[in-house]
């Protein structure tokens, strides 16, 4: 474990040195979980979560910025950067894979975010549309998830009104298919009532 | 004073430690002949509740839900069957409803005495389960658990806790399967305790939750696929039907 932590620890200090070289970064915080960037308007930290999930990330934000930091996978999206999804979530629990992706992860960051570490308020911008734009699907599709296993339930018992009222409510997000199912439901509901 | 026969009952030793002193007040004048009688008492031990309660003020309602939630349930256990607190949370006054459970206690001699316990018996389930929901309110400004993603300071740091907030800090047993069977475990542990569950990596100007992998996107599902339900308006999980 303690091996996995140094090789870690190592590998930012080496990947993401280039925060320091380029763009004036100082290492403002170094511990066996975190290594953080700082260029007074802009930080970028590694984190890894050795106790728990083993995850590691990398996340950016403004110092005075309300809520936490934008993570890497805000960052591949907002910046397009499609042919490097496999970054949105790291799990490295091997000194070799996490060497790897701590590399990729600098080697990303160096390729694409230009903006973001020179700290440009467009860059900003872009990744909080990013996380607007996310947590807005996000929360719709947890709706719509809701919404029809409700639906199924109701649709086994028979009880059509149940299937009209959990579907109604997210009808714009269906399928075509659960869109019919809908139709159907309100005509049978109709029918007993 | 209402003018009616009275037998003085002595509450003590059932329920009274450092708990509303209404229901003191209303037992003591609880044990009545007739229904006018009765009705005359009970208004009689609100108006010397509501004046205790005028002359002791408490800042935290809560207590008054605990203390309220407390001794409904030894009275339900005792098949004590007599509450008529139903009506305060119909109107959605849960502040005076968990007074009123708290000190209608004090006529449930009365009600055992006076009435068959079948009618009583369901109004004691319907007052007990609105205790119960007054509790539940009473803790909406408490925080509780809360799950977070790691490397987030917003979720991990003091800035902003309530009382009782806490998160899952467990041994790490070395490997991340290991890990998710004793954090899974514990989730469920927590999640039959029917309170609120906090999600701390949140949008904060919507409440709405940030998409993610790993730990806590299991630990969301965990709890969806168990009809728990997100309110972006509390960030918190809510139970089925909480």
């Amino acid at each position: 474990m303690h091996n996995l932590h140094e090789c870690i620890h190592d590998a930012t200090r080496v990947g993401f040195g280039f925060l320091e070289k380029d763009y004036g970064f100082t290492c403002a915080e170094d511990d066996c979980n975190r290594v953080r960037f700082d260029s007074g308007r802009v930080f970028v930290q590694v984190v890894y979560d050795a106790t728990r999930s083993f995850e590691v990330t990398v996340e950016m934000g403004q110092p005075d910025c309300e809520g936490p930091p934008y993570n890497f996978a805000e960052f591949l999206r907002a910046f397009a950067v499609a042919d490097h999804l496999e970054l949105s979530a790291v799990q490295a629990a091997d000194v070799v894979v996490a060497r790897k992706f701590v590399e990729r992860f600098a080697e990303v960051l160096q390729r694409h975010g230009t903006a973001v570490m020179r700290g440009d308020e467009e860059g900003f911008r872009k990744l909080q549309a990013q996380r607007n734009s996310d947590c807005n699907a996000y929360e719709r599709e947890r709706r719509l998830e809701r919404g029809t296993s409700v639906a199924e339930r109701a649709w086994n018992d028979g009880d059509y009104g149940g299937v009209v009222a959990a579907l109604t409510p997210v009808e714009g997000d269906l399928s075509a298919a659960q869109r019919k199912k809908l139709e159907l439901a309100r005509k049978r509901s109709l029918l007993a009532d | 004073m209402p003018e009616c026969s009275l037998y003085v009952l002595s509450p003590g030793g059932f329920y009274s430690g450092g708990g509303f002193s209404g229901f003191e007040h209303g037992a003591g004048n609880a044990v009545l002949l007739g229904a006018m009688q009765r009705n005359a008492a009970a208004a009689h031990a609100r108006a010397q509740a509501a004046a205790h309660a005028a002359a002791h003020p408490r800042p935290d309602w809560s207590s008054y839900a605990d203390t309220a939630g407390m001794a409904a349930q030894i009275g339900t256990e005792a098949f004590v069957p007599f509450f008529s607190t139903a009506t305060a949370f119909a109107a959605g006054d849960w502040r005076t409803a968990a007074q009123e459970a708290a000190f209608e206690l004090g006529g449930i001699a009365l009600g055992a005495a006076t009435l068959g316990p079948g009618y009583y018996a369901v109004k004691t389930l319907k007052a007990y389960r609105a205790v119960r929901k007054a509790q539940k309110l009473a803790t909406r400004g408490k925080g509780g658990l809360n799950l977070f993603k790691w490397g987030d300071k917003t979720s991990t740091t003091a800035k902003g806790w309530k009382e009782g907030d806490r998160f899952l800090h467990l041994p790490n047993k070395g490997s991340p399967k290991a890990n998710w069977k004793q954090n899974s475990g514990r989730l469920r542990q927590e999640m039959n305790r029917n309170e609120p569950i906090f999600d701390s990596y949140r949008n904060p100007a919507t409440g709405q939750q940030i998409p993610t992998k790993g730990f806590l996107n299991a630990e969301r599902q965990l709890l969806e696929t168990r009809g728990w339900q997100y309110n972006p308006s509390t960030g918190a999980y809510h139970p089925p039907g909480g």
